[in-house]
């Protein structure tokens, strides 16, 4: 019987030894590309052009000391990344920040785009776990262009039919989450509004 | 059992779905889009066939007693694999498909054929087997999200297909509409294979 038993867990324990090897290898033989994939997707060229178009880079603003302040004042922000074109001059701000009200998959995480006098260029959404064909419709360019050129000063506010100036239609069938992805845009704004405009 | 007989009958007669119905989390869950269901089919055929063909070329030395913790360790092997694979080179899929890839460790499937085929039979058998196996699950996801994708966003692999004065079933891709499709699909597919052996038992 005991004899069994050990020869029972020393399979196992072989077994599970060959199975960790083969992981490791896998894991160190992707380990770079998913690293690439995950930069790519969040802050790559493609996000760059959605947040300000026209972008030619898109770097981590070099004030720590600022951002280590709005870090600690602000719990939903995540970063902030400055935009410059070709010749260097400053297009804007590129906010990264949760939604202060959740959706229906809870926060959604955008990078909004502020030109420096405090108007929307663009934006990214770049994690949330909305209904797929519903609440992710708040991805699309229909949805994301009513927000271009409103003001950061204005707070944005939902409606559901004939949005007002300071208002956006949300998403038919999906008020929960366009009401999240509002509300993460305004904590953007608000960041803009508070430590960055001039 | 010929080859040809054991690649068809993970198709037809027991296809996972249609006819086990099994695995149907991950398959209620990632049918909004004709993209996640072929993702997830592929992804789960890789699983199947590996873990098949490494349980069947062990048969012989696994312990009868530690079968199962050992089908366990395999097919989480894979599955961590084909986890990493779809992070590292598709990474929109990766985030469709989310949760449901890391899952696929408990869809019955492929701890089912582990047991019923690849652990009694050869290993070219059972990369036949899981084949079979791999494309019912894949061809009936891909019914069932097309059909979902079609009347739930009016469009198929993301190109709107119906006119704009369509206006989309929401239901249909949210978790209630999967069950309704499901069962409508199931009716069909059990309507359609009793026709076909009535006709049979005729002649």
């Amino acid at each position: 019987m005991k004899n069994n038993f050990v020869k029972l867990g020393g399979i196992l324990c072989i077994v599970s030894a060959i199975a960790a090897g083969v992981l490791a290898f896998t894991y160190e033989a992707t380990k770079d590309r998913i690293a690439l994939a995950e930069e790519m997707a969040s802050s790559g060229p493609e996000v760059a052009q959605a947040v300000i178009p026209g972008a030619a880079s898109f770097e981590l603003y070099e004030d720590t000391a600022l951002v280590e302040k709005i870090k600690s004042e602000n719990d939903k922000f995540v970063e902030l990344r400055i935009c410059k074109d070709d010749s260097g001059a400053e297009l804007g701000y590129g906010i990264r920040t949760l939604s202060t009200v959740p959706g229906y998959g809870g926060d959604i995480e955008i990078f909004l785009g502020v030109s420096p006098d405090g108007k929307i260029l663009g934006m990214k959404v770049v994690a949330n776990s909305e209904t797929a064909g519903l609440g992710s419709k708040i991805k699309e360019p229909k949805f994301q262009e009513q927000f271009i050129g409103k003001d950061t000063a204005t707070e944005i506010k939902v409606s559901k039919s004939n949005p007002k100036d300071d208002e956006i239609l949300a998403v038919s069938g999906a008020t929960r989450s366009s009401k999240s992805i509002t509300s993460a845009i305004n904590n953007a704004m608000i960041i803009f509004t508070q430590y960055l405009k001039k | 059992m010929n080859k040809s007989k054991i690649f068809k009958n993970g198709i037809f007669e027991e296809n996972p779905i249609f006819s086990q119905q099994i695995g149907m989390c991950a398959t209620l869950a990632i049918t909004t889009s004709l993209l996640n269901g072929i993702g997830m089919g592929i992804a789960v055929i890789f699983v199947l066939v590996g873990s098949n063909i490494v349980i069947s070329a062990m048969r012989k030395i696994i312990p009868d007693d530690v079968r199962i913790p050992i089908f366990v360790i395999v097919i989480a092997t894979f599955t961590t694999i084909v986890d990493l694979l779809i992070h590292a080179f598709s990474f929109p899929l990766y985030q469709a498909l989310g949760v449901f890839i890391p899952l696929i460790v408990v869809n019955c499937i492929i701890i089912a054929r582990a047991e019923a085929f690849a652990y009694k039979n050869g290993v070219v058998d059972s990369i036949i087997d899981g084949l079979g196996m791999g494309a019912g699950y894949t061809l009936a996801l891909m019914a069932l999200s097309s059909v979902r994708e079609i009347l739930g966003n009016g469009s198929i692999f993301g190109f709107q297909i119906l006119p704009a004065s369509y206006e989309p079933m929401m239901i249909i891709v949210q978790p209630p509409g999967a069950f309704i499709a499901l069962g409508l699909l199931i009716g069909l597919v059990n309507y359609m294979s009793r026709k076909k052996k009535l006709k049979g038992d005729a002649q």
